[in-house]
Formats: C-alpha cells, sequence, structure tokens
C-alpha cells in the first residue's frame, strides 16, 4: 500500500500546512478548499481500501474494460455533486443507478448505506489522491441525498 | 520391447524464422515463435483459415472495421496485408464453409468469405439477437460443434445472483432468474436467420457464470469458467483478502447436454478440491455442496486467473503428448489485492481419453512484461485468443495492444 501511504503524506503535508496559497473565489454554498483533516483521509483511504481497491485497483488505475481509471478521471475531478451521485445510485444493474458506462463492462453497486461522512471522507481521499482536488463535505452528501429521496 | 525412437528434424514443412526472443516471450525448449503482428488494436478471439489467413476479433472497432483480416504472402510468418471490415466489435470468432461468424457483444450475425478471398463481401446476415444489453460478461465466444450446431456463451450478467447486484452481504435469489436467458451455453442453427434468444435456442449447458474460453470438440463442449469474484469484500464475515485471492478457482468442464456446473448456488474451492454453498445461499466457506446435480470440474485452476481462451490441439506439428490436450490462455487477474494480480500466461494439459491426464503447466509467459503486477495496467500483454493454424501452429492474441505470436515447434521429434 506504498502508493496509498504516500497520498495520505503527501496530502496532509500540503493541505494542513499551505498558509501562503492565492486565495479562491468563495463557493456558493460550501467551501470547497476547506481544510482537508488527517481523520478524514485516514477514513477515506480505509474505505477506499474496504469498498474500492478490488475494482479500480491499489492505484485508481482501474481495469481496461471492465472497471474505469480514477486517474485522469473527469468525473473525479469535475462537479462534486456528479461524484457523489455515482457512489449513491451506483452505475448500471439495477434501475435506481446511473446509465452504465458503454466503455466498460462492469457495474457499480450503490453504497447508500455509508453515512454522509463516509462517503464525503471517502470522496475527498479520492479526489486528493487522483486528481488533486479539494474535499467534498458530509453537507454537500446529504444535499443530493435528500435530492434523490 | 521398446522400438528405438528415431529423431529427425521436425521441420517436415519450411518453418519461419523466429522473432529475437520470441516476441518477449518464454516458451518449452523446441518451441520458437514469430510475431506476426506487434499489434492490431484491442483483440479478442483469433482464427485460421485453412490457407493461413488470420481473422481476429476486435473489442473495439475502429474507423475501419472490428474485424482485422491478416495475410502472409511470403511464408516468413509475418503478416505482409492487413485489412480491416466489419461495423462491429466483440469477441467471438468462427470459419465454417464459406462463412466468418461474429460473435458482437449482443448478436451473432455472419458474412460470406468467398474461397481465396482475404476479405468478406456483402452486408452481415443477422443470425442470433436477442441477448441481455449488459455489459458484465457480455462477451459472445462461438465455435461450432461436431453436429453442426453453432455453439454461443451467454456469460451471466452478474458476478452471483444477489438481490442486490455486489453489494455486501446481499443474498442470493433462488431460483436465480438470470439462468432462463445467461449463465449457460446455448446452440444455434447456423444457417437460419434472425433467431432470437433464447427462445430459438436449445440451452445446452447451465450454471456457468462466463465462459470466455469455450471450445466444441468432438461431442462435447470444453470451457473454462470464470469464477466469482469479491468473497472477501461481500462476505467479510466468512472470508479475508486471501481467501478471495486463493480460493474460488476457475474451473475448467467437459460439458455435454444438461450439464450444470452449479452458478449460482456454488463454487468450487481449489483449495480443499471440493464444491462449496456460495455464501450468497447460507454458505460459510466450510459447507460443501451436497447437490449432485453440479458436476465437478475435470480441472480446477488458480483462481481469478481469468481464463479467456481454451483449445484443444488437434494440429499435427506439436509433439504426441500435445496432442488432443488443453491449452488455455489466461488473460490474468485483477480480483486478487491486496496480494500480486496472477495469471498472464498460457497453459498446457495433456489429455488422455477426453480429460486431463495430469496438471497443468505454463507454456507461454513473460506476456505482461513482468515479473510482479500489482494491477493490469501494468501489463504489456495479456494473452486472450488461441487459434491452431493448418500447419499444426499455435497463434495467440493479446488483448492490450493486438500482438499476435504464432508458436511453432523446431526441437526433434519422433
Amino acid at each position: 500500500m506504498r502508493f496509498l501511504l504516500c497520498i495520505s503524506v503527501a496530502a496532509l503535508a500540503c493541505l494542513t500546512g499551505c498558509s501562503d496559497e492565492p486565495e479562491k473565489p468563495e463557493a456558493a454554498t460550501v467551501l470547497p478548499d476547506a481544510p482537508i483533516t488527517a481523520e478524514a483521509l485516514t477514513q477515506g483511504q480505509a474505505l477506499y481500501v474496504k469498498a474500492c481497491l478490488q475494482c479500480h485497483q491499489y492505484d485508481g488505475s482501474g481495469v481496461p474494460a471492465m472497471q474505469p481509471a480514477l486517474i485522469d478521471n473527469p468525473a473525479v475531478a469535475g462537479e462534486p455533486e456528479h461524484l457523489i451521485e455515482v457512489v449513491l445510485r451506483g452505475m448500471g444493474g439495477t434501475d435506481s443507478a446511473l446509465p452504465p458506462s458503454g466503455e466498460y463492462a462492469m457495474t457499480m453497486p450503490a453504497s447508500d448505506s455509508m453515512t454522509d461522512t463516509e462517503i464525503a471522507n471517502l470522496l475527498t481521499y479520492i479526489r486528493q489522491a487522483y486528481a488533486d482536488e479539494g474535499p467534498i463535505k458530509p453537507e454537500q452528501v446529504a444535499a443530493v441525498r435528500s435530492k434523490l429521496e | 520391447m521398446l522400438t528405438p525412437l528415431l529423431f529427425i528434424p521436425a521441420l517436415l514443412a519450411a518453418q519461419p524464422e523466429p522473432t529475437t526472443g520470441n516476441g518477449g516471450i518464454t516458451l518449452p525448449e523446441g518451441f520458437a515463435a514469430v510475431v506476426v503482428h506487434e499489434g492490431v488494436g484491442p483483440a479478442r478471439h483469433i482464427t485460421v483459415r485453412e490457407n493461413g489467413d488470420i481473422y481476429v476479433a476486435l473489442r473495439r472497432a475502429g474507423r475501419d472495421g472490428g474485424i482485422v483480416c491478416l495475410r502472409d504472402t511470403d511464408d516468413d510468418g509475418k503478416a505482409d496485408i492487413v485489412e480491416r471490415f466489419g461495423e462491429v466489435q466483440g469477441t467471438g470468432i468462427a470459419l465454417r464453409d464459406e462463412w466468418l461468424y461474429f460473435g458482437a457483444d449482443f448478436k451473432v450475425v455472419r458474412y460470406k468469405l468467398p474461397v481465396d478471398s482475404l476479405v468478406p463481401t456483402g452486408e452481415p446476415e443477422l443470425i442470433v439477437d436477442g441477448f441481455v444489453r449488459d455489459g458484465q460478461h457480455a462477451a459472445k465466444p462461438i465455435d461450432f460443434g461436431d453436429d453442426g450446431r453453432l455453439y454461443v456463451n451467454c456469460g451471466a450478467p452478474a458476478n452471483t445472483c444477489q438481490e442486490q447486484m455486489r453489494t455486501p452481504g446481499s443474498q442470493g435469489l433462488s431460483p436465480c432468474p438470470i439462468l432462463e436467458y445467461a449463465g449457460g451455453i446455448w446452440s444455434y442453427d447456423p444457417d437460419a436467420p434472425n433467431q432470437q434468444h433464447p427462445a430459438d435456442g436449445v440451452r445446452f449447458a447451465t450454471g456457468l457464470r462466463n465462459c470466455v474460453a469455450m471450445d466444441a470438440h468432438d461431442d462435447s463442449v470444453y470451457i473454462v469458467m470464470h469464477g466469482r469474484d469479491q468473497l472477501d469484500s461481500l462476505f467479510p464475515e466468512f472470508y479475508d483478502s486471501d481467501d478471495n485471492a486463493d480460493l474460488p478457482a476457475e474451473e475448467m468442464h467437459k460439458l455435454t447436454l444438461g450439464s450444470d456446473a452449479g452458478w449460482p448456488y456454488t463454487y468450487w474451492d481449489g483449495g480443499r478440491d471440493e464444491r462449496m454453498v456460495g455464501p450468497e445461499y447460507g454458505g460459510d466457506g466450510k459447507t460443501a455442496s451436497t447437490n449432485e446435480n453440479y458436476q465437478d470440474p475435470i480441472q480446477a485452476f488458480p483462481a481469478h486467473w481469468a481464463p479467456n481462451g481454451v483449445m484443444i490441439y488437434e494440429g499435427s506439428q506439436f509433439p504426441e503428448r500435445y496432442k488432443g490436450g488443453a491449452f488455455v490462455a489466461f488473460h490474468g487477474s485483477w480480483n486478487r489485492a491486496p496480494q500480486m494480480q496472477a495469471g498472464y500466461n498460457v497453459t498446457f494439459t495433456p489429455f488422455a481419453d477426453g480429460e486431463p491426464s495430469g496438471g497443468f503447466e505454463v507454456f507461454a509467459d513473460g506476456f505482461a512484461g513482468k515479473e510482479e503486477i500489482r494491477s493490469p495496467r501494468e501489463a504489456e500483454h495479456r494473452p486472450m485468443g488461441l487459434a491452431t493454424g493448418p500447419d499444426g501452429s499455435l497463434y495467440i492474441s493479446d488483448s492490450v495492444e493486438g500482438k499476435i505470436w504464432r508458436v511453432f515447434y523446431v526441437g526433434e521429434s519422433e
């Protein structure tokens, strides 16, 4: 798990310790550049190992034609709401899931039994590890979950 | 009294000059390989015509088509003419008379292929349609039986038959409705157009999760089934990651009409060498199945190696021990983490009287380009399809770049 551990250390070193970064525009609802805590990354990494690693692989490289890579994946780097919806609904396999991707054969199960905080920490870890993007907050997960209900 | 063996060179006919280093793969002593083509695209199965022309199915059709046609015009083993055609993409490809059949993911079509024509002519003719349109295990390997029927693998669009797909703790449906239209092998009339699956076919065998590796041979269909995934992540109370990595074998079966291999209710535990009740159906990793309807595999391969091609060797070129035995192309695993991934090779199993007479051995290796693979994308090449040429050479296709090897015997023979 060297790759996973290196990501955590690097993420913590930068995101909690860089105070002289240029100011970013204010977000409309939740602050996307809120600090990532050590606890969030640790839990997110553990959840990735438990729920995601077998399919998306230890380095987020996915499996050709079966499961998409998380590295260089526009969905990972893109709008948090879509990413949250993918986790809550899954992709393919059931009527409630998002449509399957034509390029990848495998379906992805819904993980709506995870709490808002767990999903937020998982996606924060994934975005930091594979897209160098900012955190996702539990409030954002709760908002998407509420919209889907 | 033993008859003294007379050793003569195996090369009764001219063999091509082997590629340096056999094109990056290792082979048993006495064998060599020439690279037919360095990369035709994301190759799936491969077939070779009586005149030596080679046809390769592509997983993704490029602008010029999803079927690649290769011809060697100067007998050096390398493709000199490369043509592409067909607005299809998929896995299955097979020749019969003057027809080239293609198993796209959701249909089977055929193209007219006149004698001596490298590229088919005319529009595709729809043979079978109506397969479930689900991406999981959608590959449609095809082959022709001695009975003249067209055999089609219909992989189950699932890992097991859970109420909630690939969801931890979700129980299995019983009876599993998938088995009505998938999770088995069906046969069809190869000359009847517009047949609908499954109504117009015959369900030849069932209880088969996914059999990309399939070879109709004599009166049987030999398959190597992809065993189940995710024992530990779906049922962590019964299995750990080592159990998942090592236990659910890839099963080789000799199928006859009515065979049932027990999916999704059971799996074959390669450690216990025993059929076990699946955890979705009350199993706990320790409970063996007592259902006698489920046949045992004739050979169990390591878990998750992903058998994507099997071929009973019918050629005359290789030494006697290879004749009638089974080559299996293993695409390589993705579901063994945190252990290293495995497979990425071609094995051989000697047969006697239609069944294995010993354990398997790795025949060709080195495809991945490195010893340890942690993630499938690290592999340079992944073995996919197998075929025999008219001279008895073994052809191997690769799914990463579409590299094609032709393996031939250069040692001494009896």
